[in-house]
């Protein structure tokens, strides 16, 4: 993966930089304190610069950082990010693969940036982001791009979260749309071989109505295959809300259906002829753009949701590849915990039509997916 | 031997001359180049469509600058202050790419090249500091003597370790003994501060010393603690 490096942003140490590090070292008599703050100034003050080119404000005196006594006392190299808190820039050495965070700075922190201080002393690497501290050692290939930085400063000074049990009640979000709106505008070859096949003539036709139904349960009882279920399940659902017959199918597929796939078409269905249904399901897709160095990509986010029996909503992610077959390789699909720990991820692979994450999520809980492919990252938070 | 010599001429010329597969590679390497200089300008447009200080364009310009860098294609020099004038450029970048901040006019795709533009600034810097450095070269050698004069005695001779613990033993106010964890009056901010001081004991040694989780013994001392350091000495001025 190319990214790895790609993801690294080296940014020039000035002369002021090392002047105002050398003299905070030079007040502290001990050797490896001495050493250490001259390090955590470094980083602190390269994160302050990087920040300010994107127009982030920081306030160095109320910074730990900033004050002799601390410095002394305590392993602090944090920059104050105005209105919001401390941001830890821990320096780390050339060749280090560990960037450790010292017990004193794994509280009263919004998040920790790894910096690597070449040992030409003449740029330092900002090698990338993690919200919490975890165990104290961050492993330098996992942390999340800065970009991840960006969003999170960004979430902390507008909160932003799409509600998903709004998505219940046919609410919608901003760049959510139903998944046939999305189908119907764009060629989605991937998805249509999931979504749709040409097993039976109906599937060719948008309205279903209610002599069908009688057709597609005898279906359903001759052929047990999980495709059959899948494509049945999303016929049931064109037929007009309140249809008896039609729920009485899809609870049916919902209880016999072998795939959480089945299950799951069954439940959006449900949503979709009988709303109110303890079981019924919800689903959106959202097309995101990845403007890359060789032209541009789109990708469709596919979110499942259904009720499971624990008072828990079971949440699918699925991401296809928009006018393609395949989705390129290497584009990453992560969710990350309410405390920015990463939960899941799936990694694109060759002649991959989709990838897919599965989860379950309390409600009241909250989480971030993030999409990334190259130097491009999308994040969007939710909300249980 | 005339021959021998005209063969040499030809030889030379053929050598010189590109083979057809050096010119694709340049044609390629040409085309290459130009994709990715068409991907920065549509990125750039992309990014200034978005107001300064919002999300998209912070993260915008952070892939502009990555892009850039991971080029290769920035000047570069080995100036002992080309990391001042390279920094200096990255704002004036940041700054006046999509609006005029520093400048008359913000970047313009159509009458250069993001990298042309760059250089012509980063250069700009570069000549500045070498005239500039030249300039307190000078000075120095000239006043030699007066600026050995001039340099201040340290204000304050006490090292900063020697400071604070002094400050912890006397504890004046009593304070720093009287802060404990509860029901471990031993456990007190005197004794952490004292113990964290250069040469300092480590978290998990003072933990199994003293039979307590290491979580609670720090954060007892960042909550407790640390507020009488930040009270007694003074913050650096920014």
């Amino acid at each position: 993966m190319n990214s790895i490096i790609d993801r690294h942003l080296s940014i020039p140490i000035t002369s002021q930089a090392k002047k105002i590090a050398k003299q905070f070292a030079d007040n502290i008599q001990d050797a490896s304190t001495s050493q250490q703050v001259y390090h955590n100034t470094l980083a602190v003050l390269t994160v302050n610069d990087y920040l300010a080119m994107l127009g982030i404000a920081t306030n160095l005196k109320d910074s730990e950082s900033w004050h002799p006594a601390l410095r002394v006392c305590a392993d602090v190299a944090d920059l104050k990010i105005a209105g919001l808190g401390h941001l830890e820039c821990r320096p780390v050495l050339p060749e280090a693969e560990i960037c450790v965070v010292p017990p004193d700075v794994w509280e009263d922190r919004i998040g920790y940036v790894a910096v690597r201080i070449e040992s030409s002393q003449k740029t330092a690497t900002l090698l990338g982001f993690a919200q919490t501290a975890g165990t104290g050692k961050l492993v330098i290939n996992c942390l999340q791009p800065l970009a991840a930085l960006l969003y999170h400063l960004d979430r902390l000074r507008h909160p932003h979260l799409v509600n998903l049990p709004q998505w219940f009640a046919n609410l919608g979000a901003e760049g959510w749309q139903n998944l046939e709106d999305i189908i119907n505008s764009f060629s989605l070859s991937g998805m249509q071989m999931a979504y749709r096949s040409p097993n039976f003539q109906i599937s060719a036709r948008n309205e279903v109505n209610s002599q069908d139904i009688n057709s597609l349960t005898e279906i359903l009882q001759s052929h047990q295959d999980e495709w059959t279920k899948i494509q049945v399940a999303e016929l049931l659902g064109k037929i007009d809300p309140g249809n008896e017959s039609a729920i009485a199918a899809l609870t049916g597929i919902l209880h016999i259906g072998k795939t959480d796939e089945s299950r799951r078409q069954a439940a959006v269905s449900l949503g979709k002829i009988d709303p109110s249904n303890l079981a019924a399901g919800a689903r959106r897709a959202k097309i995101i753009d990845f403007e890359q160095s060789l032209g541009n990509l789109q990708v469709t986010l596919v979110m499942t949701l259904i009720p499971d029996k624990k008072g828990e909503i079971n949440i699918s992610l699925r991401v296809y590849a928009v006018n393609n077959l395949y989705l390129p390789t290497n584009l990453e699909l992560a969710v990350f915990d309410e405390f920015g720990n990463i939960a899941l991820v799936a990694e694109a692979r060759n002649t991959d039509n989709w990838i897919q994450l599965e989860f379950s999520g309390e409600p009241g809980n909250d989480f971030i997916v993030q999409i990334t492919l190259e130097d491009v990252v999308w994040q969007e938070q939710f909300l249980v | 031997m005339p021959n021998l010599e005209n063969d040499n001429i030809s030889e030379v010329k053929i050598a010189n001359f590109p083979s057809e597969s050096t010119w694709q590679a340049i044609a390629s390497h040409q085309t290459a180049v130009s994709r990715v200089d068409d991907s920065l300008v549509k990125l750039i447009a992309e990014t200034c469509q978005h107001p300064p200080g919002s999300l998209k364009r912070q993260l915008g310009l952070d892939r502009i600058i990555r892009r850039i860098i991971n080029s290769g294609r920035l000047w570069i020099e080995n100036a002992p202050y080309y990391e001042d004038a390279l920094q200096q450029t990255w704002l004036y970048f940041c700054r006046n790419l999509c609006e005029a901040t520093t400048t008359k006019e913000p970047y313009n795709p159509q009458r250069s090249n993001i990298f042309t533009w760059l250089d012509r600034y980063l250069k700009g810097r570069l000549k500045d500091m070498y005239l500039k450095n030249c300039h307190e070269q000078n000075i120095r050698v000239n006043n030699s003597e007066e600026i050995i004069l001039t340099i201040p005695a340290p204000v304050n001779t006490i090292p900063l370790e020697d400071q604070i613990r002094a400050w912890a033993e006397a504890d004046a106010t009593g304070e720093l003994v009287a802060t404990h964890i509860a029901n471990r009056p031993e456990l007190n901010c005197q004794l952490l501060i004292l113990r964290r001081l250069p040469p300092k004991s480590q978290w998990e040694e003072l933990a199994a010393e003293f039979n307590i989780s290491m979580s609670t013994l720090n954060s007892f001392y960042r909550r407790k603690c640390i507020p009488y350091l930040q009270r007694h000495f003074q913050p650096d001025l920014g």
